[in-house]
């Protein structure tokens, strides 16, 4: 066997264990050390395994990933989000389905401050679901918006997602914040639109809510999302401004949302030590995987099997929008079955050359990536957003029900989607003017 | 059996603990180091090396057992769910076996890495500090000797048919 067929059986390996349900870390891990073994050597083998895993984790930019973790769950675990609701619904309430889209804008708000979409959706999901029920909402919008709203979390910033891409793909993190700022906006303000049309065509979705708002209380409001408000506009002033690294912002956002916590007497000692044992957990699961890719990339370097694929997408359709449209369709089909992050560090050192041999910018490319992620996160089979809904409902609608109140809001995704794809500088536009 | 299940739960705790005095300290130490920045002339001395080499090092491997023995890996779950039950065990089975391989090597070769560390006492230099980081490179070795000690466990269940099924 010459050393790109190695490679590449490497691959066709790799992807078998990982359906048998081989963890994602441990499968790059064992096929890359046993390629590097028999491509390269012993020597290179064992070399690459202890250089590796310690100069991954040990760097500074990865640092800001338990930061930010950390800071989404104690503002979780302290409910100091669970205002957002109550803010964005005084403001639309005015609107068709406006406690629909005020779950759109709370989830918004609480994807500043929180980095990934599950936690995004559980948090607003629990508040608004009952209170949708409450007037008469029709389940399957309610869970569907939800669901979907819980998908802003990966895409505004701060986002795991995106600054294991920065670091794999070697392109700035508060450039593709900036980036996914812009989409995650878009997205936002999508689906508040198709809520409004649903919900003005057939107004038996979401009846009026009977309550008188004053613009005294709308403006009252205010003095609870401040706290939240204060702290988002510091984190990210501070890190668009450049005072702040990513570590930095996402330090400082950690050790004040804690101190609002404590000062509010809002969190528990229980739910202290809850909130930094699932940021241990998260770091540590999403370290190894990132390990692991690192070292398949060493693996297919090595191999040649990286520049033999690359070559052989370039050379059978060279068209850049082609190649961008194949490339979306795998991830779909791949956020259908695998977590996010896991699906991206598993594929990257494979796709990444390509797209950049494409012509494609990187930091647009990885905005775009985590798009099409997140709509992985609520499409069948596996959608981890609405078991997460599901589990917060209980027996008030099926599984596919949930999924089906999801149609709607996939076909504004793919819409953005395309729009991403023909208007690149949507994304590129604002990291351009200030990067 | 049952004393060592109860030894290495006390070490995954421990480790958890470590690693959580490690996440806590790098959150006010970045924050003291940025607060502090407009009135001090220069940066306190080592803040980057030490939230880089040690903190860092901790989190992300000291908890790694922990993540095994509540089974916080992630993997894919939707092909192998189509499988039958008995399939499905010998696959986790077939899984604890390559954890065990896997992160044996991995202990075995950064013990290595952190001994010659020790030898020559590895240290960096930042704004005029000395700052040993020999004993960072022991973090890697034990939480990855941890992981392979509670993989190995959980094999040995498996082998007695004990194995709890996947959730």
């Amino acid at each position: 066997m010459s050393n790109i067929e190695i490679g590449l059986t490497g691959v066709a390996i790799l992807f078998a264990l990982v359906a048998m349900r081989v963890p994602i870390a441990f499968a790059l891990i064992a096929v890359s050390f046993a390629g590097l073994w028999i491509v390269g050597g012993e020597r290179s083998a064992w070399g690459t395994l202890s250089l590796v895993p310690y100069t991954f984790a040990a760097t500074w930019t990865m640092s800001s990933i338990p930061m930010f973790l950390m800071m989404g769950y104690i503002c979780f675990a302290a409910g100091l989000t669970a205002g957002l609701f109550r803010f964005a619904r005084l403001w639309t309430s005015a609107l068709p389905g406006g406690l629909a889209i005020a779950s759109i804008f709370g989830a918004a708000g609480f994807a500043a401050v929180a980095g990934s979409s599950v936690a995004c959706s559980a948090a607003m999901g629990r508040i608004a679901i009952p209170e949708m029920t409450r007037y008469g909402y029709d389940a399957r919008l309610a869970t569907g918006s939800l669901a979907v709203a819980g998908t802003l979390g990966a895409l505004i910033p701060p986002s795991i997602l995106m600054i294991l891409y920065g670091m794999i793909a070697q392109v700035s993190i508060g450039q593709l914040f900036l980036g996914g700022a812009v989409v995650g906006g878009i997205t936002a303000l999508g689906y508040a639109a198709l809520i409004v049309v649903r919900v003005t065509l057939n107004p038996s979705l979401a009846p009026r809510v009977e309550e008188e708002v004053t613009w005294r209380m709308r403006f009252a409001a205010f003095r609870d999302v401040a706290p939240i408000a204060a702290l988002i506009a510091l984190i990210f002033g501070g890190l668009f401004g450049g005072f702040f690294t990513p570590t930095e912002a996402g330090a400082l956002g950690a050790t004040f949302s804690t101190l609002i916590a404590l000062l509010t007497r809002s969190l528990t000692r229980s739910a202290f030590v809850d909130a930094i044992r699932e940021t241990l957990m998260t770091t540590a699961t999403l370290f190894i995987i990132g390990c692991g890719a690192a070292l398949l990339i060493r693996f297919l370097a090595l191999s040649g099997a990286g520049v033999f694929l690359t070559d052989a997408v370039m050379g059978f359709g060279a068209d850049p929008v082609m190649i961008v449209l194949g490339l979306a369709l795998i991830y779909l089909i791949l956020g259908m079955f695998l977590e996010p992050i896991g699906a991206m560090l598993l594929t990257l050192p494979i796709v990444l050359p390509i797209v950049g041999d494409a012509g494609w910018s990187l930091i647009w490319f990885g905005v775009f990536l985590t798009k099409l992620l997140e709509v992985g996160m609520v499409t069948p089979p596996v959608g981890m957003n609405v078991f997460v809904i599901k589990g917060v409902v209980g027996d008030l609608i099926p599984l596919s029900g949930i999924f089906r109140g999801i149609v709607w809001f996939l076909v504004v995704d793919l819409i953005i989607g395309g729009l991403l794809i023909l208007f690149p500088q949507i994304v590129t536009f604002l990291p351009a003017l200030i990067g | 059996m049952t004393l060592v299940f109860a030894v290495t739960n006390r070490l995954l705790n421990l480790a958890m603990i470590v690693a959580g005095a490690a996440v806590v300290l790098m959150m006010l130490h970045v924050s003291l180091d940025v607060l502090t920045r407009p009135f001090l002339s220069r940066p306190l001395p080592g803040t980057t090396l030490i939230v880089s080499d040690y903190y860092m090092v901790a989190c992300a491997f000291l908890p790694l057992a922990y993540a095994q023995a509540t089974d916080g890996h992630i993997s894919m779950d939707a092909a192998a769910h189509l499988a039958p039950r008995r399939v499905q065990y010998h696959m986790a089975g077939f899984a604890l076996l390559i954890a065990v391989v896997v992160f044996a090597l991995l202990t075995w070769t950064a013990s290595l890495d952190a001994l010659t560390k020790w030898k020559i006492n590895s240290f960096s230099v930042e704004f005029g500090t000395r700052i040993p980081t020999w004993p960072s490179y022991f973090l890697l070795p034990v939480g990855c000797a941890l992981m392979t000690l509670i993989s190995g466990l959980r094999l040995l269940e498996y082998a007695l048919g004990r194995l709890a099924p996947p959730k």
